[in-house]
């Protein structure tokens, strides 16, 4: 067998103890319940490999080849949302040496999601996404050419050029176009002449890093990067989750990094409103509670750019609001089961986690769930169809467009 | 014609579904190895039962096959799996629910495969804690676990073991009949007293190691959440000195939990900025809890004057203030560098301490060159329960290093086999440690206990092989 990708990590996989921690070790110092989403409620199987202990063991094996890639090997590494609660709760991740984490679990599940990648051990779904990705820079399996079709009918397109770009990505542009036209309208609001990348605008990669095709991602990182200079971007601002923690974290991992400053959109927007270039005037009078989602939260710890007070401030700021939190938040938010390619590898088992997470917000008594992630907004407003709940959802920033003028 | 695993596999499907049973190499694999450097022990089927009954059917079915049963609850152990291969691996983490907790008895039930700090998560938002609060691998380490291998830890020092705040179990006999110990036998009581109503049935599974059933539901003890604590620090310069201080505060039952930290360790976290430990032979770390300021105050004084009376030099509580408000948190479990780490905790009467361990540095002696050769560090740490000091005398070595691991599984023998020579009572036994143990049992002790066991489990289908049964 040549050599893995996932070898450049040997030396942490073997500093796992297995200990066990990475399931279900519960603090109530911090009101830490469980670990691994995967396990909760019967999510799946739950068996050793469906969390981390399990996944560094086998990966031992392949390594002192006593265990061959094979497909069950794939299906278990592809069926986990790769939230990073494990990486947060081990306590050998958790300790520095020579300046990193001494464990890095999802990096180690994504090297070896590309060794899986590279044998040929991604499922059909995953390789039409690819595929798809390649021909039209989208995984939904979309036109690229209608990509700018999220600009509501009545509302002027943006421009192509603007030193204040807004990235959109792939899931506002084709699913929840709301979240689009909600971040352009407040930001037009705020008086910024924001431009979006069309037709230029591709796939963050964040899909292709987390299925195991890194060649791709790259080259879309490339492409994007190079598009948005063209533009003249200073700042790029993002309302999705996934495409922020892409640039901030994976971009540079890839060895690009943007030359450009990087904005969440609820971050920005809690800007404008402490310049007073955003005002609210009406209320949204409704018990809101609030999901962190994990792209802008545990994947930005190590950098210190989690965003989890912003959001909060926003909240707070808008009249009327009765905010509840969940009992599992900020570091210790449970996974809503979209991301790390779970929603389209299989769909049940992402469902079941969000409807976890749904009955988890019900539990305060809010009758809106918000979040600041489009692919969260899906799969936890999915859930609350499919659980027949009577929760409302809502990005917070179309909650914010709403009530600014 | 089907073969056995796939009759097996589809006679446990029926019991639990097909959903939960798996004979997948790579769930097999992942299931062959404990927290221990023992070598891989692979199993023929993976089972998840979610209740008493499918795990009383399964166990039916283990003796219909004369398939063997290996037990599995957070799979933290340090001892390597039962002797032997194949057979079935129960894993009990999805039994995780509580029960019961009633407050008119003061008890908790659970499932055995909830771990101990979800346990002390869902009673503390109740207001209450059980008195013995689990192993320091509660994170993972589950109820089950903790009764089979007699767990001290957490609240050891005041409280004692797990046995001492066990009021009753359910347990799946080897046949798959049921039984519940304790007041619980009477199907008329709460299950809220231990003794009585016959023999003490519970102690008979107290330590043992799963060999005579599969615990299912365990009661315990609990109190009200205390509120108020408080911590101290001491440094000495004799262990002696330090050992009678730490015998004179447990006369007393004073602190909740005792940490005695050695050279290697102090310096360790005195670097890491825990202040007044980077160059000091011992300390000794107290965590007192209470109901009031007052009390906690009184009883931190009490235990000042003691410790400082023995030679005790009182530096700032940051260990203790650290380590204590985050149970199972403890950190050396991975070495500085990321080293591994193997221990075997044990209980020697406090005032015999000193003299038992210089046993450690002779057995070290004949493997010094080896040790610096293959980076092998050895380091050591204790905690009190009640009478008694348990020893964590850890090995670090770096995995990758596979001569170094095979050194490390000698050098921690060699260790066990002296320590049990020197009156050292081991509570998790596990496979290594467990047949040392049992070697050390005398010909009628052992005859007893093979008895028992035939008799419980007459195809020897639990745990099999462990404390050599």
């Amino acid at each position: 067998m040549s050599k893995l990708f996932v070898e450049q990590f040997k030396e942490e996989i073997y500093r796992c103890i297995r200990c066990g921690y990475c399931r279900d070790f519960s603090r109530y110092r911090d009101s830490a319940y469980r670990v691994c989403p995967l396990r909760e409620n019967d999510a799946t199987p739950g068996f050793e490999p469906y969390s981390a202990r399990g996944r560094l063991m086998l990966i031992r094996f392949v390594l002192e080849g006593k265990l061959q890639l094979n497909e069950k090997l794939a299906d278990l590494f592809y069926t986990c949302p790769t939230c990073r609660n494990c990486w947060d709760k081990c306590y050998v991740a958790q300790t520095r040496l020579k300046g990193k984490n001494m464990i890095n679990q999802v990096e180690i599940y994504e090297a070896f999601r590309h060794d899986l990648f590279k044998a040929g051990l991604i499922s059909p779904r995953h390789k039409q996404i690819l595929e798809w990705t390649v021909k039209e820079h989208n995984p939904y399996l979309e036109k690229h050419e209608d990509r700018i079709k999220w600009v509501p009918a009545g509302v002027e397109p943006p421009p192509t050029k603007s030193d204040v770009m807004y990235f959109v990505g792939c899931t506002s542009s084709y699913r929840q176009k709301n979240i689009a036209a909600a971040t352009l309208s407040l930001l037009r609001k705020a008086g910024i002449n924001v431009g979006v990348l069309y037709p230029d605008e591709w796939c963050c990669g964040s899909p292709m890093l987390r299925i195991g095709h890194r060649e791709l991602a790259k080259e879309l990182a490339e492409h994007n990067i190079a598009a948005l200079e063209k533009a003249g971007a200073k700042m790029v601002v993002f309302s999705c989750a996934g495409c922020y923690r892409a640039f901030k974290v994976d971009y540079p991992a890839l060895g690009i990094e943007p030359p450009f400053e990087l904005k969440h959109a609820i971050d920005l927007a809690l800007e404008l409103l402490d310049q007073g270039k955003l005002s609210i005037k009406k209320d949204f009078k409704a018990k809101v509670t609030l999901h962190d989602p994990c792209h802008t939260g545990r994947h930005l710890v190590h950098i210190k750019a989690e965003l989890y007070d912003q959001p909060r401030e926003v909240i707070k700021r808008i009249p009327g609001i009765e905010f509840v939190e969940m009992e599992r938040i900020r570091r210790n938010s449970w996974c809503c089961g979209a991301g790390g390619g779970l929603r389209s590898y299989n769909a049940d088992i992402s469902l079941a986690l969000a409807k976890n997470r749904v009955k988890e917000a019900e539990r305060t008594g809010a009758d809106v769930l918000t979040s600041i992630c489009p692919f969260c907004y899906r799969n936890l407003s999915d859930a609350i169809k499919l659980s027949g709940s009577n929760m409302k959802m809502y990005d917070l920033v179309e909650i914010l467009d709403m009530v600014t003028e | 014609m089907m073969s056995t695993t796939s009759a097996l596999v589809e006679a446990l499907s029926n019991i639990v579904g097909s959903r939960f049973v798996s004979d997948d190499i790579n769930v097999r694999l992942a299931y062959s190895r404990d927290a221990s450097p023992e070598p891989p022990r692979i199993c023929d089927v993976v089972v998840r039962p979610g209740s008493t009954e499918e795990v009383a059917e399964i166990v039916k079915v283990a003796n219909r096959f004369k398939t063997p049963i290996i037990i599995r609850g957070g799979g933290a152990n340090l001892v390597g799996l039962p002797p032997g291969s194949g057979g079935i691996t129960i894993d009990m983490t999805r039994m995780c629910n509580i029960v019961e907790i009633d407050e008119t008895s003061m008890t908790v039930t659970a499932q055995t495969g909830i771990n101990w700090s979800m346990l002390t998560y869902e009673l503390k938002k109740k207001g209450y804690r059980t008195p013995f609060y689990g192993p320091f691998s509660g994170g993972a380490a589950t109820l089950g676990g903790g009764i089979s291998n007699a767990s001290a830890g957490l609240g050891s020092a005041k409280y004692g073991t797990v046995a001492d705040i066990l009021v009753g179990l359910e347990v799946v006999l080897p046949t798959g009949d049921v039984i519940r110990t304790g007041s619980g036998a009477n199907p008329f009581a709460r299950k809220f007293a231990r003794w009585g109503f016959g023999p003490d049935m519970t102690g008979l599974f107290v330590g043992d190691q799963g060999i005579f059933g599969v615990k299912t539901e365990a009661t315990l003890k609990i109190m009200p959440w205390p509120d108020c604590w408080t911590f101290g620090s001491y440094t000495f310069q004799d262990l002696e000195k330090c050992c009678r201080a730490i015998y004179e505060v447990q006369l007393k039952h004073i602190p909740v939990n005792i940490i005695l930290l050695e050279p290697d360790f102090n310096r360790l976290f005195g670097k890491a900025g825990f202040r007044g430990l980077a160059d000091v032979p011992f300390s000794v770390h107290l965590h007192i809890e209470g109901y009031s300021k007052d009390e906690v105050d009184k009883l931190k004084a009490e235990a000042d004057e003691i410790m400082k009376k023995h030679g005790g030099n009182e530096v700032p509580p940051d260990f203790p203030s650290w380590n204590f408000t985050r149970p199972w948190e403890w950190p050396p479990r991975t070495g500085p560098l990321g080293q591994a780490w193997i221990t075997a905790c044990y209980k020697v009467p406090i005032l015999d301490y000193p003299a038992h361990r210089d046993m450690w540095y002779r057995v070290l002696d004949k493997y010094k060159d080896v040790m610096k050769e293959k980076k092998i560090d050895f380091y050591v740490a204790s905690l009190v329960v009640e009478n008694a000091l348990d020893p964590m005398n850890v090995l670090y070595w770096f995995d990758e290093d596979e001569e170094a691991r095979e050194w490390v599984r000698k050098i921690w023998r060699d260790l066990i086999i002296n320590e049990i020579r020197n009156g050292a009572i081991h509570y998790w036994l596990g496979k290594v440690i467990g047949e040392r143990v049992a070697q050390t049992y005398t010909g009628t002790y052992f005859d007893f206990l093979r008895t028992i066991k035939r008799a419980l489990d007459p195809n020897g289908i639990i745990n099999p092989g462990l404390l050599l049964l």
